[in-house]
């Protein structure tokens, strides 16, 4: 079955507004949707989730939805630290969401 | 016991053969020391107990065969003779870690059970920099591996760390082996959906069963856990009968089976919505598999919930915590 693991975001302010009250139909070109590799995925379910959950209380799991606030998006990119390249989707979006101040969700 | 300067080495050095032989990447690793010392016949070895990694373990085919989930117990009963000597006697480490755990006790002093070896070396003459060394036309003899490590480093210019990575990419069993490791559409698979069954009702027993034999438990515990903490939310959530909710959202629904994360989903060919239930939880969601983030997530009747209109027709976003609220089902029994 075909399905996608998206990474969504704010890609300004406006796109920001639409994540936040809710009303925007992907895809939208204020909005970051991108789809994460296989291999993305087996890092941010290895690697990210297990923490989130531990520091947060973020919730990354497949069929459900769970997001990174804007202020937790700090240490979102410490963590991933030098292994950006190992999650170019994941990393783009918390780089756009930090320059927006937006939150970044997680739709596995 | 002091925790050795060459600890995140060690881990980086287990990460390319487990890559690559076994298509898995160490996530937790413990150290737990290190055994024996080196001499003419014999290798100091360092011991880390891994309690979750990702991927799905899988032998290469080439260095590796018919890799098997086994104790130590019956690896060391049916296999004892033929075991890796430093294998054999890392063995020993992981069932005193086992009962170290069991009675909560920190292992972090060592408690004696082995000794820390200053002047430990590692790896066989047929291990990675010797390989390395040989490529480059490096004269090996006589050498340690940490002294070819250090010739690698000195003649190429690039860290150790630089040198695995740039392996791993040339490595062809490793990718060959990643690419198998990551087909979880391997592992499922759709059957109809057994007669006279009512799912609501339904113990998911055999469902549960296929997932414990397919996945392998530091996942399944991993999964566990966020279910346990999405569940948290539960008492919020509505109660459908998921039995009524996949007969009338889809049209001859076929089930599949379980997923990594314990997910078992309700889905037809002939309609994109499909029904996911959680084996940990207990609870299901309507997901429309065409649609895009959180969209994709719709109500028990199959309607979109990102947002919705009121009475004068105005449309409204959908808050966040009323959206979990109405994309997450209890079972009504």
């Amino acid at each position: 079955m075909d399905y996608y693991r998206d990474i969504v975001t704010g890609k300004n302010k406006q796109g920001v507004e639409k994540l936040n009250t809710g009303l925007y139909e992907l895809p939208d070109e204020d909005i970051f949707c991108e789809a994460v590799s296989d291999t993305e995925y087996d890092y941010i379910m290895g690697t990210i989730a297990p923490w989130a959950l531990d520091e947060f209380g973020i919730i990354i799991d497949d069929y459900d939805f769970d997001e990174i606030d804007s202020k937790q998006v700090e240490a979102f990119l410490e963590k991933i630290g030098n292994d950006k390249d190992k999650v170019p989707c994941l990393y783009e979006a918390l780089t756009t969401a930090k320059r927006v101040g937006g939150s970044v969700e997680i739709c596995f | 016991m002091r925790k050795p300067e060459f600890i995140d080495k060690d881990k980086l050095r287990l990460l390319l053969p487990s890559q690559a032989e076994f298509g898995i990447t160490p996530v937790d690793l413990m150290y737990m020391g290190t055994q024996g010392k080196n001499g003419e016949d014999t290798h100091c070895t360092a011991v880390y107990l891994c309690t979750s990694f990702s991927g799905t373990p899988k032998a290469d085919g080439q260095e590796m065969h018919g890799a098997l989930f086994l104790s130590p117990d019956t690896l060391d009963e049916q296999f004892g003779d033929n075991l890796f000597p430093p294998f054999a006697d890392s063995l020993k480490t992981p069932k005193s870690a086992q009962i170290m755990q069991t009675f909560s006790m920190d292992i972090s002093d060592g408690c004696g059970i082995m000794e820390k070896d200053e002047g430990r070396e590692d790896d066989g003459p047929n291990s990675l920099p010797y390989g390395l060394c040989k490529r480059e036309g490096i004269d090996t003899e006589g050498l340690s591996p940490s002294e070819c490590w250090e010739a690698l480093e000195e003649k190429t210019g690039k860290s150790q760390s630089e040198l695995f990575a740039e392996e791993k990419q040339e490595s062809p069993s490793s990718e060959s082996t990643s690419k198998a490791a990551k087909s979880p559409a391997d592992l499922l698979h759709l059957r109809p959906l057994k007669e006279g069954v009512r799912y609501n009702a339904y113990d998911f027993s055999d469902e549960i069963k296929e997932y414990e034999a397919t996945y392998p438990k530091a996942e399944r515990e991993a999964a566990k856990k966020r279910a346990a903490e999405r569940s948290r939310f539960k008492d919020g959530w509505e109660s459908h009968d998921m039995d009524e909710v996949i007969h009338r959202l889809l049209k001859s629904p076929k089930i599949q089976s379980p997923t990594k994360s314990g997910k078992v989903s309700f889905i037809s060919d002939e309609t994109p919505l499909y029904v996911c239930y959680d084996l940990h939880s207990d609870y299901f969601t309507v997901i429309h598999k065409n649609k895009r983030g959180k969209s994709r997530y719709h109500g028990v009747n199959g309607e979109p919930l990102l947002n919705y209109r009121d009475e004068n027709v105005k449309t409204h976003g959908m808050p966040k915590g009323e959206r979990m609220k109405r994309a997450h089902f209890n079972r009504r029994k």
